[in-house]
């Protein structure tokens, strides 16, 4: 007995030392090849296919004109990369270079100081950049932490069949009170037919906006107040309210499986809707499944205290902080979204260029699709200050869209729906101020 | 009379079971089929109806999808996979049978300890130690290779294998052992001969629930995978879907069907001991 558990002591022990051995092997087999004088960066993006053929190849051009650099490309979906950046900047093994969403910068900078500040850079070129656009949104505690790579504003995307089937003009200038008489006639003219693919989430935006052009100032104020009163709340209720009444917005009750992606509902893409409020760098990707698809302003009022137009960099581009060719690092980011030929790579695979240079080589060489272009200068001139973090709380915006969905329902009268949206607001404001004061 | 009654009784009934079975089959293999005819439909169709008959056949999906972006094909990525979740079932096999043995058969100082450090990592859920785990890889160099999924298989690291292996061999009688220990075997020549092939069973059960779970694995990949030439499957697919650019659905069904096959493969392949390693153990005894 004693000799057999000698044996099976030495069996184990041999398993596991066989294993140790396969794993020590395995990791020396890509050892990295000791490079003298080559740089080699990681670069991390986000996209759709068309996004990672330009970029690939824009990267090969870069490869071409420095042989010393070699750039590493790794890219994927959306899904899971905040995930990602936040386990690789935590573990501090993070690309060099790394485009990341303005959204995310309160989160990313909560948690560390990670990015590298690019307006120390001599290798980075800013004039082509437009100041006030990267005091906006660029810029975090004094840091540039990155540069944006392309401009994206919120804007209608209406179907041109549609609107040609009813007889509407086009080159319109939209009014709120113009969406109301234009979307009821439609709904009288032909049942299956709305005028707005609006889910919950849009007729917050739409809730938002109004009530900024109305009074102006901030959605929420930075002391945890809210920047509205229940007048405005009531008189926006009660226009939403028509909405649906006149037939508007296609019931809640239906298009329910498609809240959060309005853009996939059926009715949608066979043409039975006409008007969806969207960002513009979407417009490619629905203009794919809506071939007859343009773009128009949001609806301003008259004498707006603020347009409410929402302007924001697509992506930023940022470099890591703990990155050994840093230099090399920014040198590229200003390759990738200042120089020409880079421009013509890329075209608009992350919007319009947010870089001047950049801009005016691909409108010389017509390779933006002129909707966007035209748009896109349009909303950067009436552009709206950004708004602060509390404003685009996820919280508050359940509430809000909690709060719609019972009037769409009929369960809230308008004036009930703004004082219950006002009461969860007041208690969750000050949830919020308790935990952040602390 | 009594006798056809009953007859007439016990037919409605099973056509009663029978109808309700065949509808319940169709509604849960819809979505299967769906993903099939998906792959053949034009992009368009992809939401506008939900009809399995695609109304114009597309067959360039499968070749399009397969080259992708272009840098990398799937057969790529194919590979990887394979590179991945061969060894990983193997070691995993080999190394949760040897522990479980050691739990069911041997006594040893603090077992009852070890035993509820391991029923108790069984209770812990994944999310949880994703940030240390990758902290520790990371400092081993680990990184951007396979080895964060092939080493710890070399160790019992999934409780739940070890856990399922105890339990089958404690419901194996041990006067087959006894047997073969006066036969002069040892300890180990037992595991080989006599213990070994009566787990068959349970082994290949744990063999096919590990390899679909790896090859099936999103997030463990997508964490420690950096270069693309390196992805998985799993990673290959969700390459590129983006909320803002427009995605070649039906090139991304096509390929998911691809991705399935050796999983609907092996499973079908395997069922029998599948579904005897299952049902016995833990009743056996």
């Amino acid at each position: 007995m004693i000799k057999s558990k000698r044996l099976i002591a030495t069996l184990v022990l041999a398993f596991f030392t066989m294993s140790l051995i396969l794993a020590f092997s395995l990791a020396g087999s890509d050892k990295v090849k000791a490079a003298s004088n080559k740089v080699t960066l990681r670069f991390m993006w986000w996209g759709g296919e068309a996004r990672h053929k330009a970029t690939l190849s824009a990267i090969q051009a870069y490869m071409k004109k420095y042989p010393n650099v070699r750039i590493n490309a790794e890219y994927g979906g959306i899904e899971g990369y905040m995930q990602k950046l936040i386990t690789q900047l935590v573990g501090r093994t993070a690309p060099d270079i790394i485009q990341i969403d303005v959204t995310w910068i309160g989160e990313l900078s909560a948690q560390g100081d990670f990015f590298a500040d690019l307006k120390t850079f001599r290798e980075v070129n800013l004039k082509p950049f437009e100041e006030k656009f990267l005091r906006d949104w660029c810029y975090s505690n004094g840091k540039l932490i990155g540069l944006p790579t392309g401009v994206n504003a919120s804007a209608i995307h209406y179907n041109k069949d549609f609107f040609k089937k009813f007889g509407i003009p086009e080159n319109k200038t939209w009014t709120w009170e113009d969406i109301l008489t234009t979307a009821e006639k439609i709904h009288k003219k032909d049942k299956n037919y709305y005028l707005l693919n609006f889910d919950a989430t849009v007729c917050y935006y739409l809730l938002k906006t109004y009530v900024l052009q109305k009074k102006g100032g901030k959605w929420i104020n930075d002391d945890y107040t809210m920047g509205f009163d229940r007048k405005t709340l009531i008189e926006v209720f009660t226009y939403i309210d028509k909405l649906f009444k006149v037939g508007a917005i296609q019931p809640f009750s239906e298009s329910a499986p498609f809240q959060g992606k309005p853009e996939q509902n059926p009715k949608w893409l066979k043409g039975e809707l006409g008007m969806l409020w969207n960002w513009t760098s979407t417009f490619a990707a629905n203009k794919a499944n809506v071939p007859s698809l343009s773009m128009t302003m949001i609806p301003i009022m008259k004498n707006a205290k603020s347009t409410a137009v929402t302007v924001r960099p697509s992506q930023l581009l940022a470099v890591n902080k703990l990155s050994k060719n840093a230099k090399e690092a920014a040198k590229f980011i200003n390759w990738f979204l200042n120089d020409k030929q880079a421009a013509l790579i890329l075209k608009d695979v992350r919007g319009v260029p947010a870089s001047s240079t950049a801009r005016d080589a691909l409108e010389k060489a017509n390779a933006l699709d002129p909707v966007i272009t035209q748009i896109t200068s349009e909303a950067l001139k009436r552009a709206a200050p950004p708004e602060n973090a509390l404003s685009q709380n996820q919280e508050l915006e359940k509430i809000a869209t909690d709060v719609i969905q019972q009037l769409a329902y009929n369960q809230l009268t308008p004036v009930q729906a703004a004082d219950k949206l006002m009461a969860l607001y007041k208690q969750k404001l000050n949830e919020i101020k308790r935990l952040q004061s602390r | 009379m009594y006798s056809q009654n009953r007859k007439a009784k016990n037919t409605i009934s099973l056509l009663l079971t029978y109808a309700f079975l065949i509808l319940f089959g169709i509604f849960m293999i819809y979505p299967l089929l769906w993903v099939v005819s998906a792959a053949f439909k034009s992009n368009d169709e992809i939401f506008k109806s939900l009809s399995l008959i695609p109304q114009k056949i597309v067959t360039n999906a499968f070749i399009k999808g397969w080259y992708g972006t272009g840098q990398y094909t799937f057969g790529r990525f194919f590979i990887n996979n394979f590179i991945l979740v061969v060894p990983v079932v193997f070691f995993t096999i080999t190394s949760s049978t040897l522990v479980a043995y050691g739990f069911a058969r041997f006594n040893f100082p603090l077992k009852k300890l070890f035993f509820v450090i391991l029923i108790s990592t069984l209770m812990l859920p994944d999310s949880v130690n994703l940030i240390p785990r990758y902290i520790l890889f990371n400092a081993f160099g680990w990184v951007d290779s396979y080895k964060p999924f092939i080493i710890p298989s070399m160790f019992a690291s999934t409780p739940f294998f070890v856990f399922m292996m105890i339990q089958f061999m404690r419901g194996l009688p041990r006067e087959i052992e006894e047997a073969a220990i006066i036969d002069g075997c040892n300890s180990f020549q037992i595991l080989l001969r006599v213990t070994g092939p009566l787990c068959k069973t349970a082994m290949i059960s744990m063999g096919i629930f590990q390899f679909i779970w790896t090859w099936n694995d999103f997030l463990g990949p997508l964490i420690y995978i950096n270069s693309v030439e390196k992805y998985t499957i799993a990673l290959g697919l969700r390459m590129c879907v983006d909320s803002a650019a427009a995605i070649a659905w039906n090139q991304i069904m096509a390929m998911t069907v691809i991705a399935m096959l050796p999983c609907i493969i092996i499973f079908f392949a395997a069922q029998k001991y599948f579904v005897e390693g299952i049902a016995t153990s833990g009743i056996k005894g």
